[in-house]
């Protein structure tokens, strides 16, 4: 099946962004047939100049690095390029920042190879890569503007419910069929959910910036 | 902080006797007692001397009762002589009184060591010295000098500045209250600070060499010991460099169903994943007993007979309740093929609705198992 997707289409060519040269030689070795990995860097950057010069189907790119890290990464290069953040922990609120910054998702590095190839291979395609942990943290993070913000709640119903079955660990075509609705659809509202996540954060940062005297 | 204001105040003290010494030179002539008059300028002057050494020796010994009780004493004996010095009653011809500055610097360190309330019962008594003063210096008060009509003015002048000095002294001591208050919370704040960048500086250290050899033993090991093993470590790690140190009831919850977790982990090979946000809301002792067990038996039942690979339990804060989902990606069942009441069913339904809750089983041959609870809060 894989080989067969592998000959029908081009590989898909990915750079892998990470401090520790083992670990892009893991997830490189975790890949396979289906990419091609066409370029590395170990900081921010040297992998943004890369991903200008060679224009990537993908980028893999670590959250946490010397010196500004992927968030860096992100601002500069999404939503043009689909990146996926690959972290150690699952509970920085760096990650909303880069999801909001325009990252097409995040994975764990204890994500298992099989489970890592096949959310790559979405993510390729422009599919939001949504983890639990990460539905988990943007939910958090809407209640806490409802919670702040004198006016309606940020999410629909159906956006919010979305997000909990996501968080409670179905995968799109299944939170799908639970909710009588198309994947596509689904996948739409996650890409509606990230965008007012975005939004939110924006506003949040000038909040912020007039707050403190910055702006 | 602190010590600008007593250098402040140091200025204060000279600028005070400066003016006290013009006086002097200006009103010579009207002096009854110059000598007393001189020999209690040149008292100030050593004590103001004084003061200004122990500013930069010692400036802690500058709010000592000792200091203070000096520099009090000299102001009150300023003000008891005043009457004397000057060819009475000086008051109430208009002349300029010699020593009614300087003690406010003294009211002001009284206030400054002692608080608002001894800053202003000092006032208060200087206050009260300049009135015997003047009163001393008045009686008998010459006829012409002083017609009764004029008395109410005079009494008037004398509690004014009674009164001010009470209040230099309160605001003097309240606003010193206030810096000291500050200045601990900003020394704590400092301190706070200096501990959390340590941590984080710990935190980040492991977090790029420790935390990712472990997450690359347990992706890339075949051995299964290993990964439990590595998977392990690395949750013991997260929790000590990410783990909220205040201990609320609802982190217990959390971390009671991690290790259940962890149990069924190192015994079934699954993963799985506690997802809780931070606004969960306290169970009580039983309710808390009756979820960790039905969670534990709905992830025992997903290493056991789903055969699941990967477990999620989700809690979620829902209408005054808690909510909690508990969903493997293993083999399923028909619910309807399966008799209620027998087997995990009773463990899981028995559990919570002994406790005011409710269970919802959700499950197809080939689609995983999701248990849904609901618990009061």
């Amino acid at each position: 099946m894989q080989q067969q997707a592998s000959t029908v289409r081009p590989p898909i060519r990915v750079v892998l962004v990470d401090d520790h040269p083992v670990w892009r030689d893991g997830v490189r070795a975790d890949l396979g047939r289906g990419f091609e990995v066409v370029g590395e860097a170990s900081d921010a950057d040297s992998a943004i100049a890369g991903i200008r010069e060679l224009a990537p189907d993908l980028v893999v790119c670590d959250l946490q690095m010397p010196g500004g890290g992927g968030l860096a990464v992100v601002r500069a290069c999404a939503p043009r390029t689909r990146i996926v953040m690959l972290t150690v922990s699952e509970q920085e609120r760096d990650l909303l920042d880069a999801v909001a910054a325009g990252a097409v998702g995040y994975l764990t590095k204890a994500t298992p190879a099989g489970e890592l190839r096949d959310a790559l291979r979405r993510a390729a395609a422009g599919e939001p890569v949504f983890s639990p942990s990460l539905a988990m943290l943007v939910l958090g993070e809407f209640r806490r503007l409802a919670r702040q913000a004198t006016g309606a709640d940020p999410l629909t119903e159906r956006e919010r419910e979305v997000l909990q079955h996501v968080a409670r660990g179905y995968a799109y075509r299944e939170v799908g069929e639970r909710l009588h609705i198309a994947p596509k659809t689904v996948e739409n509202h996650v890409r509606n959910i990230l965008a007012k996540l975005q939004i939110n954060r924006r506003q949040e940062l000038v909040r912020y910036a007039i707050e403190h005297g910055l702006a | 902080m602190e010590r600008s204001v007593l250098r402040g105040l140091a200025v204060f003290r000279w600028l005070a006797w400066t003016w006290m010494a013009l006086v002097l030179l200006l009103a010579r002539r009207a002096l009854e007692r110059p000598l007393a008059a001189v020999l209690l300028v040149g008292v100030a002057f050593a004590v103001t001397v004084w003061a200004t050494r122990l500013l930069r020796r010692d400036p802690a010994r500058l709010c000592s009762s000792h200091v203070v009780g000096v520099e009090v004493g000299t102001a009150l004996a300023l003000q008891v002589a005043d009457g004397v010095v000057y060819r009475a009653p000086h008051v109430f011809t208009g002349e300029q009184p010699l020593g009614v500055a300087w003690p406010i610097a003294a009211v002001l360190s009284a206030g400054v060591a002692f608080g608002p309330g001894v800053g202003a019962a000092t006032g208060v008594v200087l206050g009260a010295g300049r009135a015997v003063s003047s009163l001393a210096a008045a009686a008998p008060p010459p006829v012409e000098v002083v017609p009764s009509g004029l008395e109410p003015v005079w009494l008037l002048s004398l509690v004014t500045t009674t009164v001010l000095y009470a209040l230099a002294g309160g605001v003097g001591g309240h606003a010193m209250r206030l810096i000291r208050a500050g200045e601990r919370r900003i020394t704590a704040a400092e301190r706070e600070l200096a501990r959390a960048h340590a941590r984080e500086h710990v935190a980040r250290r492991l977090h790029d060499g420790v935390l990712q050899t472990l997450a690359l033993v347990e992706r890339r090991s075949d051995d299964p010991v290993l990964t439990a093993m590595a998977r392990e470590q690395d949750r013991d790690l997260r929790r000590l460099l990410f783990g909220t140190p205040v201990d609320t009831p609802a982190r217990e919850l959390v971390e009671e169903l991690r290790a259940a977790g962890a149990r069924v982990e190192a015994a079934h090979g699954l993963r799985v994943q506690v997802l809780a946000p931070d606004d969960l809301p306290a169970l009580t002792g039983p309710v808390r007993a009756a979820l960790v067990g039905a969670v534990g038996e709905a992830l025992t039942n997903a290493g056991r007979h789903a055969a699941a690979s990967t477990v999620v339990v989700y809690l979620e804060p829902h209408d005054g309740r808690l909510f909690c989902s508990v969903r493997d990606d293993g083999a399923g069942f028909d619910p309807a093929r399966v008799v209620p009441g027998v087997g995990w069913s009773r463990s899981i339904t028995g559990r919570i609705e002994e406790v005011g809750g409710d269970v919802e089983v959700d499950s197809a041959p080939g689609r995983g198992t999701e248990v849904r609870l609901r618990v009061p809060a």
